[in-house]
């Protein structure tokens, strides 16, 4: 009998329905976030229990690593941590609350110097805003020159106050992305309608800020979690005034020689454990409402006229706001790198651009920018994108183990510190075997960026929580039922609705990622130092002004780009994109 | 530039040597090394601590082929966890060099700094004297120091103080009694010495070469009321910069590792350390017969038992538990 041998036709066309059945672009997205995200953080942590599994200890499983972290110097670092962290969420929520509502709801002129100086405010690196407000009081600072000395001011700053202020300020940013994204998606019509059955102004702002809970506490646990993740800050206020807290505690073990993991693994599990802690307090508050109030016919707002006392209260907030938050960290740059011996005498100082000649000559910065905001462009446009999917899948009416599962790593990567994220990815992609089955992205830009954009990930999808919980799921329910698919849909009506945010979330990681420095510092290759490397490298030798200046170059390099993309989107986008969240002049 | 060198290792590992450095000149050497020997380096420049965390991270698949950084004790670590290669270049040390190399080459010592050397602003304050001088009312609120958990070369000048005041106890009396009279700590010597040149404090303890190149800088474009000098106190430790090689890496990475240890313990290499103009070129070489860079030429005795060396074996194993209580105590 004659062998049938199949034909190489058949088996192609076997395995091709065999992909297309079994590996939906779901599976691709939970392959993509297993391997970005997942595998990093749970080797990186399971290496608290065996460190033998890595190679950082004997022991196949042990609780060893916890009896050092249960030590009373790191739990008072970890309580400090806690506390810093719920202070400055609750503190910068609030106050971005404010702010959005004066920006978007009023006709207060200062909203157009805030919509110019909100990315500037995510750009400015946490450490560069505290040194700005050393720069004034530390002693031979600022205030010194002038004959003002007010030790108990230098107290609070080395303390708490002074680290949960400056943290307060950084997280400012990033809550009033993500409430100010889903303010722009509550239309007017809910206050109007509280105002029409004779409720106060105040009540239709407590209805506003009712409808805006997703949004702020989204917001409250990304600045939690930035907060407690934070190095620079801690950096510059915890080791002076001796307030420590976890971030540095961990650094400090990340650094140190001997390097221990299995300690800086348990330490982070309890980091990670307050970050549970956020999660349930947000998943309780929101439990069993509904704020879906997003959709094409949501109406333009009407801009409330403020009252000439209510003008100059609102401009003189948003004001002494930038003054505190920006005018100190550009104070801060400007004294580092341009006034020359600032603080060694009194009197003697001098303002010039040197630094800034020197380094815009300089191939320490030309080469490095150029390839961070290559890289920064890549991984803005790929962390949107899977973004814009994870925050769909969190606002989900079905509470399936995916949405938890994600929701949680998500967060992990947020609450972990960069600097042992990196260390993760070194776990995880430079396996023995993993390089003898031919994978070497070990040493790769490719991983960098990976890592870059797992990182970015997690704020990135809560920016735009807020606005995914606003959208009415009939909406893209009725496309789907006259015939449209689930890429067509998104296309056409969940696109729309959120390209504004979507813009802001790109934004925000381009600017994130460009001066990102702990997993840069760990996964760059060979010849491919980032930017923040080499302002680091020029930082640690000794030259502060040629450093700094290369930051201020990044930023407002970074605030181009911005006012890029925005000009695009307005030039571009259809009209009809255009037109949510506008407000009637 | 992204897309090119995207999915690609520079230059595979199979194919260039992989070095790992927290030293300005490393990457000049590298060049010279290639031009020489046609083989290609990859170098990765970190400072100590990040350098250091991606060796242990690596353990289980190390990368690496060489580790050069000052500091002997990560070396000693390293060899007592029998990670290093063996290896002993034919050059010929002076007496200093030869107290520092370990007899049977699990490290090379191309040069050494001096931890600490004293950096005080002699407008300000008057030159101490003593170990003990700065504990006293003269320097109350005036001096600072590294971070041991940072800073490497740090953890040395600890471990010269033990070996001076005779014991790990008897150094932390005398640190505490620094931190009970003002002492403040920074993290590196970038910023001790920004907190000594913004007058936050006035003696910094600080590695030889920073502390000479603040002096020079300053020497060079006088401020009024800021004069920084240099001054070692008896004892000062020697801090050695060790390179080493990574006794797990290819055949190849350990072959091209061997010229690399050869090229750099030459006097061409040296020259071209001393010739690189960045802080870290002020050094004193090991090579028998090389002169340092001019900045550099007042080194203090060894003779006259001003300086000493300290046995990184001896002292590496404590180096955790040192740190520890610095961050609990001092820091």
């Amino acid at each position: 009998m004659q062998k049938v041998e199949p034909s190489r036709d058949s088996f192609s066309s076997r395995a091709l329905l065999f992909l297309r059945t079994k590996i939906s672009p779901m599976t691709i997205f939970w392959l993509v976030i297993v391997s970005i995200l997942v595998l990093p953080i749970l080797l990186f942590l399971a290496v608290a229990f065996s460190p033998k599994l890595l190679d950082q200890g004997p022991e196949w499983f042990t609780f060893n690593s916890f009896k050092a972290a249960a030590d009373p110097y790191f739990l008072r670092s970890i309580w400090h941590s806690f506390v810093m962290g719920v202070v400055s969420a609750i503190f910068a929520t609030a106050i971005a609350l404010g702010v959005a509502w004066i920006v978007l709801r009023t006709n207060s002129s200062a909203r157009k110097v805030w919509n110019l100086a909100i990315f500037a405010l995510l750009l400015a690196p946490s450490y560069l805003i505290a040194l700005g407000w050393e720069r004034i009081f530390e002693r031979a600072g600022v205030l010194n020159i002038f004959g003002i000395d007010i030790p108990f001011v230098r107290d609070l700053l080395y303390g708490p106050f002074g680290i949960a202020m400056i943290l307060t300020f950084k997280g400012i940013p990033f809550a009033y992305l993500v409430i100010s994204n889903a303010m722009r998606g509550l239309g007017e019509e809910f206050e109007q309608a509280v105002r029409v059955h004779g409720g106060s102004r105040l009540a239709a702002f407590k209805m506003m800020s009712t409808l805006l809970l997703p949004a702020l506490w989204s917001g409250i646990a990304i600045v939690f979690a930035e907060s407690i993740s934070d190095f620079g800050v801690a950096s510059q206020l915890s080791s002076p005034g001796r307030y420590s807290v976890a971030t540095f505690t961990l650094y400090r073990s990340v650094m140190s020689i001997p390097v221990s993991f299995p300690l800086c693994a348990a330490i982070s599990i309890i980091l990670l454990l307050l970050i549970v802690v956020a999660l349930l307090a947000q998943s309780r508050a929101l439990r069993g409402r509904s704020f879906r109030v997003l959709s094409g016919r949501t109406r333009p707002i009407t801009r409330q006229k403020l009252s000439p006392f209510g003008s100059f209260a609102s401009n003189a907030s948003i004001y002494a706001l930038l003054i505190l938050t920006l005018g100190v960290p550009v104070f801060g740059a400007i004294s580092a790198s341009m006034i020359q011996g600032l603080g060694t005498v009194i009197s003697n100082y001098q303002i010039n651009f040197d630094n800034y000649i020197r380094v815009i000559k300089s191939p320490l910065l030309r080469s490095p920018l150029l390839f961070s905001a290559e890289a920064a462009l890549i991984t803005a446009t790929v962390a949107v994108i899977l973004a814009a999917i994870s925050s769909r899948m969190l606002v989900s009416t079905k509470n399936g183990p995916g949405k938890k599962f994600l929701d949680f790593f998500l967060l992990a990567a947020v609450g972990l510190p960069g600097i042992v994220f990196a260390i993760g990815y070194i776990f995880a992609y430079n396996l023995p075997l993993a390089q003898r089955y031919g994978f070497h992205l070990y040493g790769t830009v490719a991983l960098l960026i990976l890592a870059y954009i797992a990182t970015a990930l997690p704020s990135t999808t809560r920016s735009l929580v807020g606005n995914m919980n606003q959208f009415q799921e009939s909406l893209s329910e009725a496309c789907r039922v006259h015939g449209s698919n689930g890429i067509k849909t998104w296309l056409t009506v969940v696109l729309p609705l959120i390209s504004r945010p979507l813009l802001a979330a790109w934004c925000l990681t381009y600017c994130g990622t460009l001066l990102e420095l702990p997993v840069s510092q760990i996964l760059f290759p060979p010849g491919h130092a980032p930017l923040a490397v080499g302002i680091d490298h020029a930082l640690g030798n000794y030259d502060f002004g040629g450093g700094t200046a290369m930051e201020v170059f990044a930023i407002i390099s970074a605030l181009i780009v911005v006012a890029i993309a925005f000009g695009l989107y307005e030039k571009l986008a259809p009209v009809g994109w255009k037109q949510l969240g506008r407000a009637d002049r | 530039m992204i897309l090119g060198g995207s999915v690609a290792p520079a230059a595979h590992a199979a194919d260039a040597l992989e070095l790992y450095a927290a030293l300005d000149y490393s990457t000049d050497v590298a060049t010279a090394f290639t031009a020489k020997t046609g083989i290609p380096v990859n170098v990765t420049a970190l400072s100590t601590g990040p350098l250091l965390a991606k060796i242990t991270a690596e353990k289980n698949n190390p990368q690496w082929g060489v580790y050069w950084a000052d500091g002997a004790e990560p070396c000693a670590a390293f060899d007592l966890d029998k990670q290093l290669l063996h290896y002993k270049p034919s050059a010929h040390l002076n007496a200093i060099g030869q107290k520092l190399a370990p007899k049977d080459g699990a490290f090379q010592v191309p040069g050494f700094t001096e931890m600490v050397g004293v950096v005080y602003n002699s407008s300000k304050v008057r030159k101490p004297t003593s170990w003990d001088d700065l504990a006293s009312a003269d320097f109350k609120n005036q001096v600072g120091m590294n971070n041991p958990s940072i800073s490497g070369p740090t953890y040395p000048f600890l471990a010269g103080l033990m070996q001076q005041f005779g014991g790990e106890a008897a150094m932390k009396t005398y640190v505490s009694k620094l931190k009970d009279n003002g002492m403040r700590v920074f993290d590196k010597n970038s910023k001790t010495l920004a907190a000594l040149t913004t007058g936050v404090i006035n003696v910094a303890l600080v590695q030889s070469s920073a502390g000479i190149t603040t002096a020079a800088k300053y020497k060079a474009a006088p401020v009024a009321g800021l004069t920084p000098e240099v001054t070692y106190l008896s004892k000062t430790t020697v801090l050695p910069s060790c390179l080493a090689i990574d006794g797990k890496a290819s055949t190849f990475q350990q072959n091209a590792a061997k010229k690399f240890a050869d090229f750099v313990m030459s006097s061409e290499a040296v020259q071209i350390m001393l010739k690189s103009n960045t802080g870290d070129s002020l050094f004193w070489p090991t090579l028998l017969g090389s002169k340092p860079a001019p900045a550099a030429t007042r080194m203090p005795s060894f003779t006259a038992g001003i300086i000493q060396i300290v046995d990184p074996y001896k002292y590496a194993p404590l180096q955790g538990a040192v740190q520890d209580w610095f961050a609990k105590n001092i820091a």
